[in-house]
């Protein structure tokens, strides 16, 4: 079934319908908002909550690219919008990578460091770089996917991406050299 | 959707961003995971709670276009827009005023003649337009050329009263202005002031036939 027919089916109160959008995108999404938030809980929880806005508004879809891309934007925005509204914390992120056992617990740990630096180093950009920089990397759109959803043209896109990638250059060397 | 590792000449970024680039690229291996196994059935939950949504405004405006009935749809109004389009610029003629494009045409061909009055063709005149204006048949060639009148009220030169209807054609070809000079009467008037190099040419610059038929009579 094809996005349109999809939608189609949802507006007429076919559930199952929507189960087929849920099953199909929710892997992506749910990685977008886990690398947005770097939080298994929190990224379920946003996840879960777009899906339900997507349902709710899923009349506004005007077919400007593909459906999981619409929802992929609503995702990520809400991902930064709960980003947003956290405290912050000292304690150490519960994302850390596990790893295998035996392996060594401080590469672990810096690894987890790092991963925990570049997100909120996107999270910190300014829009619209943060938007296109998340579709790209944490949504893992390509960018002409990008301009349909963002209704921008492609040229637009690229700048914003190359952009937000040099505000982004100084903030992680830095790190990397600290 | 995935689509990793990144191409930088997707963005054409430069070398100096492919470090930039590799972190993400990381961050993004390091970071594939997958929901719960339940995840979609919690969804469906939350959704069932949820009731039917409304078609958007956009939706309801859109949803004839769309799809492949849409399109012939849209097919239909666009030829029929055409049809009424020809069918409007057929009727166009008869819809505007008939005067427009009626414009007279004769008057930008009178400031020609009115520019050229050479100051030099000055010296014959007294002597051959005098002859002319004597008889009356001088007027009614004037008032053939309807214009002619015209050319009185935008302040032509008039020396004297009675002449004058006469000179504005007479006056600058009076050396060939019945040679059919009429038209270019400036022009043979200036033919006329010059005598032989124009004769020889004939129809030779500004002067032109007129002027050469001047010096001749």
């Amino acid at each position: 079934m094809d996005d349109r027919g999809l939608v189609a089916a949802v507006l007429d109160g076919d559930h199952d319908a929507f189960r087929l959008l849920v099953e199909r995108e929710q892997v992506a999404v749910y990685r977008a908002c886990l690398r947005i938030l770097g939080r298994p809980h929190d990224a379920e929880d946003v996840a879960q909550e777009s899906f339900v806005m997507a349902y709710r508004s899923i009349g506004t879809y005007r077919g400007d690219g593909p459906l999981g891309g619409w929802l992929m934007r609503i995702a990520s925005r809400q991902a930064f919008r709960r980003l947003g509204q956290r405290r912050p914390t000292t304690e150490l992120p519960p994302d850390l990578p596990l790893g295998a056992p035996g392996s060594d617990p401080v590469a672990v740990t810096l690894a987890g460091e790092r991963q925990r630096e570049v997100r909120l180093a996107v999270a910190g950009l300014r829009e619209p770089y943060r938007e296109v920089v998340a579709l790209r990397f944490f949504g893992e759109m390509s960018l002409e996917e990008i301009a349909e959803v963002t209704q921008r043209p492609l040229n637009t896109v690229k700048t914003h991406l190359r952009r937000g990638l040099e505000r982004l250059r100084p903030v992680l060397d830095r790190e990397v050299a600290a | 959707m995935t689509r990793r590792p990144f191409n930088p000449d997707e963005a054409d970024l430069a070398r100096d961003l492919e470090p930039t680039v590799a972190d993400l690229d990381r961050y993004l291996a390091d970071s594939a995971a997958d929901p719960a196994p339940d995840f979609a059935d919690r969804v469906m939950g939350a959704v069932a709670a949820q009731p039917v949504p409304r078609r958007g405004l956009w939706a309801v405006l859109a949803a004839p276009w769309t799809g492949d009935r849409g399109r012939m749809t849209l097919l239909a109004a666009t030829v029929a827009a055409a049809i009424l389009a020809v069918v409007i610029a057929g009727q166009l003629p008869r819809i505007l005023p008939s005067n427009i494009g009626s414009s007279n045409s004769p008057e930008p061909s009178l400031m020609p003649t009115m520019e050229p009055s050479p100051s030099v063709t000055i010296s014959p005149q007294p002597t051959e337009p005098a002859t002319e204006s004597e008889g009356p048949s001088a007027s009614p060639t004037d008032d053939g050329d309807i214009p002619g009148a015209s050319d009185d009220e935008e302040g032509t030169p008039r020396p004297s009263a009675s002449p004058a209807g006469s000179d504005d054609h007479s006056g600058p070809s009076g050396d060939g202005g019945d040679d059919g000079g009429g038209g270019n009467s400036g022009p043979g008037g200036g033919g006329g002031s010059s005598p032989s190099p124009s004769d020889s040419s004939g129809s030779g610059g500004h002067s032109g036939p007129g002027g050469g038929g001047g010096s001749d009579d």
